[in-house]
């Protein structure tokens, strides 16, 4: 906290001026000024004199370089997650920005390892509550209470602790390219080129949260802040303000700055060489070599954050306070997307009653079709939340490389035969029932891999449910096909198979919403001394 | 401020919110099908005018209780003509389906038609006539013998296939599109099911004449149809667009370079030619098949529609 040399009170970060402002005798100061008396009056807080009466008085520039390696802080720790958050003055309170819980919290000044760089806040407050206003605008489905203004209130401007990496890469390098293609009779010619020479590259700005509270979803989604815009760290910057601490070392994410910056470089190389001799390109995946060195900076970039509770899970919304780039957690109210599907339905209806005229036996291949994409995203979420848990790993080692892609071009291949080896047999609705039946073949390759992803997860403790909706759609569309096979002569069939199937639609939806709200929200974490991300 | 209400995610009402929509769904289908319905029937079956009748009055009293030519071969002798468009009508029942009054009767019901266009009731029997040939490509041969290529309506009852097909052509098909010749045919299928051949036939030539008219003709098959398919799309866009709008997308790997200050500096770049590398990639020797001969004469130009029974 720092003191106002003129009345004592406290000093904010003001956004707009970029300077320090006193709310009482409304006088600005800059960061770099302020930095000096705050480290007078801590020194002579520790002194153990009153804190009313602070004097403050400048430091000498030697003095201020000594205060430089470290800055103290105020730590609080909620109650009920353990988590940890910063601030400058004594007390917080409002809600715990990890867990969502109440809470009223003193203070216990702690020294802080000071990081080298910042990203002053440029977005204000108003401004941050404007953008998630705007964005949930678009998000019809979500709870009402996600909404509240009461609750958008509760937005606290964090800054969080970021690695940003500097990379460079220099040496000789050797590369093979690819010249001119041409045939002579029942021969390909390739010419084969070899590129070499001296790089030096250097990069600067790859970043990386290092705090583990701090979930990796949410700091991927924030960036890329403008990281040139970063300047040397003073405390003034903090004041009015939460930050978190790190405690994740640099080497653990070096390795992605590292392959990025190896992956520039060759499509470096490879437009030099292009500018050299147009013909030749160079595979840009392979690396050219060179020794790599890789460095990284602490930085605080600043980032608006809300947690908002909800039973036992919390979903998170956060806005960049740099460029005003929003993530969220969304929730979803599957009562409203019922709503909005209903609404819809009519605008549509009349839209399509103006245009077409389906027959029953052309619906049901639509409908199996609608019913597939269903049974895709189900995998595509499935399969996401293994990625998530890391649970893709668990049968790896039986697992050849057996892609899903591959899977359903194979099955709709013998899908496609067998279409054409029936239609071939003067039956009635040979396209209808060939596209059902290929429809129906994904659905059941997407079902086996979902299954997968299923059984991968249960190992590793995720229990998931909702696979027998899988299942049901899967026997939908297969009824609907061997409607459309053996082509009943009335109609009702064929509504009641585009019924069934629309039915195992909302169905597969519906459990796909369920996990996304178990995706989009989270159990507060239970953080021990080091922290556990539950997403990480 | 703790917040009371739940997601559906971790409630119990989930089967309850199912069923509900299932339910709605359900009674939207009925709804609509019984309101159209009986809008539909009360607009397509209005009694015939007397005084356009008057002409063919006439003319089946002096001709009622003969039997009428049916000719299959060459080209058929029209069973009336309406001197003032000079379209025809014509009924070949081949499969035996009406009796003598009904097929009077019938030829009342088409003779409305004429003024507009030809009008054709023809029945395949169980032997049928056309092995090879679809329902919808036989009904067109006969169309052409009928018609050539003029305005007119032609209604099929295939014995062989079990399937009605009505085509039409020139200014008939105009109004009569192929939507509405589905249509029709879905609307009269379940009379050729009962065995209701009349019936059937009539009601053809009846909403054909209503459209011809003006007026309107019941669409339950239209309307049910597009409700569910609306129901459907409403549904997965709107799953789509939820799905869109919470993708926490990452920045793209230009982005992540963008945020980057980069410097380069190449020394001594050399690019040289090391040798040619050959590959076996044999020709195929496919023949470039010339495209199949397009058009054996003068083709149907029309459309239609069907439905089994
Ligand atoms: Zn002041
Ligand atoms: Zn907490």
């Amino acid at each position: 906290m720092i003191g106002c040399p003129g009345c004592g009170a406290y000093l904010r970060f003001d956004i707009k001026s970029q300077m320090l402002k006193c709310d009482y005798c409304e006088s600005s100061y800059s960061v770099a000024e302020a930095d000096r008396f705050r480290s007078a009056s801590e020194v002579v807080l520790e002194e153990g004199e009153n804190q009313s009466s602070t004097t403050v008085e400048y430091l000498s520039d030697e003095e201020g370089r000594r205060a430089q390696n470290g800055y103290s802080l105020y730590a609080f720790s909620c109650p009920q997650c353990g988590g940890t958050i910063y601030g400058d003055c004594q007390d917080l309170t409002g809600f715990c920005s990890y867990c969502g819980s109440p809470v009223e919290l003193a203070g216990r000044l702690t020294e802080l390892e000071k990081p080298e760089c910042v990203i002053p806040f440029q977005k204000t407050k108003e401004d941050c509550k404007t953008i998630f206003s705007r964005f949930v605008r678009k998000a019809f489905f979500l709870p009402k209470e996600y909404k509240d203004a009461e609750h958008i209130d509760s937005f606290r401007g964090i800054y969080m602790p970021y690695y940003v990496y500097k990379v460079n890469q220099t040496g000789d390098f050797r590369v093979n390219g690819k010249g001119k293609s041409y045939r002579r009779g029942d021969y390909i010619y390739t010419e084969i080129y070899e590129a070499s020479g001296e790089m030096d590259s250097s990069y600067e700005g790859f970043e990386h949260d290092s705090s583990s509270t701090f979930s990796d979803d949410i700091s991927e989604s924030l960036g890329p802040f403008r990281n040139q815009d970063r300047i040397p760290f003073q405390g003034g910057y903090l004041a009015g303000f939460y930050a978190d601490a790190a405690d994740q070392k640099p080497g653990e994410f070096e390795k992605n700055a590292r392959s990025e910056a190896q992956h520039e470089t060759m499509r470096q190389v490879a437009r030099e060489v292009r500018r050299q001799n147009s013909s030749v390109s160079i595979d840009t995946k392979k690396l050219g070599g060179g020794t790599i060195t890789v460095s990284a900076e602490k930085t605080m970039y600043p980032v608006w954050f809300m947690s908002y509770r909800n039973g036992d899970r919390v979903a998170y919304a956060a806005v960049n306070g740099q460029t005003g780039k929003i993530t969220a957690d969304l929730p979803l109210d599957f009562r409203k997307f019922l709503l909005c599907a209903a609404l819809l339905t009519v605008p549509l209806y009349f839209l399509l009653e103006a245009i077409f005229t389906f027959l029953p036996t052309t619906m049901v291949p639509i409908f199996s079709v609608m019913a597939a994409i269903a049974m895709g995203m189900f995998w595509h979420q499935g399969n996401d939340i293994m990625k998530r848990d890391d649970a893709k790993h668990v049968n790896a080692k039986k697992r050849k490389k057996k892609s899903g892609a591959g899977a359903i071009v194979f099955t709709a291949v013998i899908a496609i035969g067998i279409y054409a080896a029936i239609s071939g047999m003067g039956f009635r609705h040979p396209v209808g029932f060939g596209l059902s039946a290929v429809c129906a073949c994904v659905s059941l390759v997407f079902m086996g891999m979902s299954g997968k992803c299923y059984s991968n997860l249960a190992v590793v403790g995720t229990k998931m449910s909702g696979f027998t909706a899988a299942v049901a759609t899967v026997i939908a569309v297969v009824a609907a096909t061997a409607i459309i096979l053996v082509s009943p002569v009335h109609d009702y069939w064929y509504y009641g198979a585009c019924l069934a199937v629309l039915v195992c639609i909302l169905w597969i939806f519906l459990v796909i919403a369920c996990n996304h709200n178990m995706l989009a929200t989270r159990k507060p974490v239970q953080f021990n001394k080091k922290g556990g991300d539950d997403r990480a | 401020m703790i917040v009371r209400k739940r997601y559906i995610g971790e409630s119990k009402i989930r089967p309850a919110v199912l069923c509900g929509a299932v339910l709605s769904a359900v009674l939207i289908l009925i709804g609509i099908w019984s309101i159209s319905a009986s809008f539909g029937r009360a607009a397509v079956i209005p009694e015939a005018k007397a005084e356009e009748n008057r002409d063919f009055d006439r003319w089946s009293d002096e001709h009622y209780g003969q039997d009428f030519p049916v000719t299959r071969e060459g080209v058929p002798a029209a069973q009336q003509e309406n001197t003032e468009t000079g379209y025809q009508v014509f009924l070949f029942d081949d499969a035996d389906l009406l009796k003598p009054e009904e097929e009077t009767r019938l030829l009342a019901e088409m003779y409305k038609i004429t003024a507009y266009g030809g009008a054709a009731f023809v029945s395949v029997s169980m032997e049928g006539h056309h092995a090879g040939t679809s329902t919808k490509e036989y009904a067109q041969k006969q169309y052409l013998q009928c018609f050539g290529n003029n305005s007119g309506i032609l209604f099929m009852i295939d014995m062989s296939t079990r399937q009605l097909w009505i085509s039409a052509n020139g200014e008939v098909y105009r109004t009569v599109t192929d939507a509405y010749c589905n249509t029709i045919a879905d609307n009269v299928y379940t009379y050729a099911t009962k065995g209701a051949y009349y019936e059937c036939a009539k009601r053809v030539f009846e909403q054909a004449n209503a459209l011809l008219e003006g007026r309107k003709i019941s669409q339950p098959m239209k309307h049910i149809s597009n409700l569910l398919l609306a129901m459907a799309l409403a549904v997965v866009g709107v799953f789509g667009y939820i799905l869109f709008i919470s993708n926490k997308s990452r920045p793209s790997t230009s982005a992540v370079l963008g945020g980057t200050k980069q410097r380069h500096h190449f020394d001594n770049l050399k690019v040289v030619y090391l040798r040619t590398d050959s590959e076996y990639s044999p020709v195929s020797k496919s023949s470039g098949g010339g495209s199949g001969s397009s058009g054996g004469g003068g083709g149907f130009s029309g459309g239609g529609g069907g439905h089994s029974f």
